[in-house]
């Protein structure tokens, strides 16, 4: 190795170190370019799995806008500015939570066995999920159902979904409307999946609509 | 290149917000809720339907001055007339300040390449330092941070975490990553870290176990501790670092070796190779790096000025040793034309898009795709006298 270095030096001195000064070039073939971003790692594989492989759906029997009485509607429409999201970062090394799903702001109502009156919930202190009455996740006799602002949303976000693919629903009203069905019907057929006009696991993931 | 910041117009935010932007998508997804984003109703999509959207508690809406005004939009927060229009895209992640006529972006979606910034503090000073460290409290970043990772997608293959010296912040770190391993699961980090704390057994057996895919990329500029102390004007820093090396990887953890090149390093670069070979031969990769003529490079200019074209012997070298010896090699931040054609196979398109450019002297040159081009911040008195654009010949087939 030394009689290289000492040939490379000279080389340098006397200006002769070939092959790096020729402003004509051949380009190496791609194989031996290798234009990786900073910190690539050589045979990484990500893996990913299906949206909501593994997830509860509450929503996929759901076929009409008439089957919930009580659809007390908690939209703030007075803004974002006056409710904000505080996050305060663990003091100590504590779990940190999951985004805010709760499509109520200000109130929030308990489930109807709840022997307290309904209280006012913060996000900082809330479990960031909508309580659903509901049997254990692991019940096969009674499936969960959704509160009145659960499956507003869901329908909110799947009418999005359609309408930002081109599938018009009509109104993003969170309304299973019959328009809302026909392009949700449409969409399956498109994707070969059943035209249920309802917001099956399937059709779900291929809109990209996630089960939380 | 798209600017971190824009000038604009922002009403009605009452506390510091880290929002995504978003659009039909994003808000189908259902990852955030209405708060913790700021609705694009520039976006064709969303404008159509803003009336029905209006109805949700967004974090914000962002409007262009074309739009006819909508009266609920004043109870609203408001962002409109960006100053550059890209500079806040569906995806972002932005922060909005109260008083502030600007909007920081936090995330780009589009970039190749991410990076949490932790803090401004460090306890090394190096000579070529492209963010001088400031000794000043701002622990706010990394709670920030906290938000930011949420908000960011989850499709990157990786994210970067630097500063100044991420490990500072103590175990706020461990915290931070095992956040993002929450969050953002497939995402890999990698870390900048002058090593020094790691020396500390104790405080490296927390990272243990949490995060799935990090690398540690920590840079050594010396076979000795007078020139890699020297590099770094701290004494007792290439003990610690080298102590910390092998504690990293005692605690499983995968390491990189980071060398910049310029004046001190280049000169010993053979030596420095085979220091690390032979003491080191469990780091995953070693990025021999050009100079960032930025920070405080600029001033230390005399110190650390050399022509590529003047170490590109002891480059071969140090890249055929550490190859010949199984180490994974790579180039950073010099363009093509300075290099031998046989080093072109270590060479990487490294400089994040954000701080990147090319010169005009590389306008016919046929190798700019997989050239990494300049730094955002490179002058003429920066250039090797090598710099050309290069002609593509023929082969005879």
């Amino acid at each position: 190795m030394k009689a290289n270095v000492l040939q490379r030096l000279i080389q340098v001195a006397l200006g002769t170190l070939g092959g790096t000064m020729s402003p004509v070039y051949a380009l190496p073939t791609a194989p031996e370019l290798q234009p990786t971003v900073d910190g690539d790692s050589v045979g990484a594989i990500i893996l990913r799995n299906p949206l909501n492989e593994g997830r509860r759906n509450m929503f996929a029997g759901h076929s009409s806008h008439r089957s919930h009485s009580s659809h007390r509607s908690h939209y703030s429409s007075s803004g974002g500015s006056s409710y904000r999201p505080v996050y305060t970062a663990p003091a100590a090394p504590a779990r940190p939570r999951a985004p805010v799903q709760s499509l109520a702001p200000s109130t929030y109502t308990a489930p109807a066995k709840a022997t307290t009156a309904p209280t006012p919930v913060t996000p900082s202190t809330s479990n960031l999920r909508p309580k659903v009455e509901s049997a254990a996740p692991s019940s096969t006799t009674t499936a969960p159902r959704p509160t009145a602002d659960q499956l507003k949303m869901i329908i909110m976000r799947v009418q999005a979904a359609l309408f930002s693919r081109g599938y018009d629903p009509g109104a993003i009203d969170g309304v299973l409307s019959d328009r809302t069905k026909a392009a949700l019907k449409k969409f399956q057929v498109t994707h070969g999946l059943p035209a249920t006009g309802t917001m099956t696991t399937e059709v779900l993931t291929a809109l990209e609509v996630g089960l939380m | 290149m798209l600017p971190l910041r824009t000038a604009a117009r922002v009403h009605g935010v009452r506390e510091p917000s880290i929002l995504k932007v978003a659009g039909l998508r994003e808000f189908a997804a259902g990852r955030w809720a209405p708060q913790r984003m700021l609705l694009d109703a520039r976006e064709a999509s969303v404008a159509n339907r803003l009336d029905d959207l209006l109805a949700l508690p967004w974090g914000g809406v962002l409007t262009s001055p074309a739009h006819v005004q909508h009266s609920r939009l004043d109870s609203f927060v408001q962002v409109t007339e960006l100053d550059i229009a890209d500079a806040v895209a569906i995806g972002d992640v932005v922060r909005l300040t109260p008083d502030a006529r600007y909007v920081q972006n936090l995330y780009r979606r589009s970039a190749s390449s991410n990076t949490l910034f932790i803090t401004e503090r460090c306890n090394n000073f190096c000579l070529m330092c492209s963010q001088p460290p400031r000794d000043i409290d701002d622990g706010w970043r990394v709670s920030e941070l906290f938000q930011t990772i949420e908000l960011m997608d989850r499709d990157m293959p990786w994210l970067g975490i630097t500063g100044g010296e991420p490990t500072l912040i103590g175990s706020r770190l461990a915290e931070l990553m095992a956040h993002c391993a929450e969050h953002l699961p497939t995402t890999g980090l990698h870390v900048l870290t002058n090593g020094r704390r790691f020396a500390d057994p104790e405080f490296t057996e927390q990272f243990r176990g949490r995060h799935p895919k990090t690398t540690w990329a920590v840079p050594l500029y010396g076979d000795t501790a007078s020139l890699h102390d020297y590099v770094v004007q701290a004494k007792g820093a290439f003990a610690e670092t080298v102590r910390g090396l092998y504690v990293l990887d005692t605690a499983g953890q995968s390491v990189e070796i980071r060398i910049v090149l310029h004046k001190p390093t280049a000169e010993r670069l053979p030596a420095i190779a085979e220091f690390i070979m032979r003491s080191f031969p469990f780091v995953d990769h070693v990025a021999l790096m050009g100079l960032e003529p930025t920070g405080f490079a600029r001033a230390n200019r005399e110190a650390l000025w050399i022509d590529p074209a003047d170490y590109m012997a002891q480059l071969c070298e140090a890249v055929e040793a550490l190859d010949g010896s199984g180490l994974r090699v790579s180039i950073y931040n010099l363009p093509l034309c300075v290099l031998p054609t046989e080093l072109w196979a270590y060479s990487r398109q490294s400089i994040s898009d954000w701080k990147q450019q090319h010169i005009p002297l590389c306008a016919p040159c046929s190798a700019k795709d997989r050239c990494g081009g300049f730094f955002a911040s490179h002058t003429q008195q920066w250039q090797s006298r090598d710099v050309h654009a290069l002609v593509h010949q023929e082969h005879p087939s």
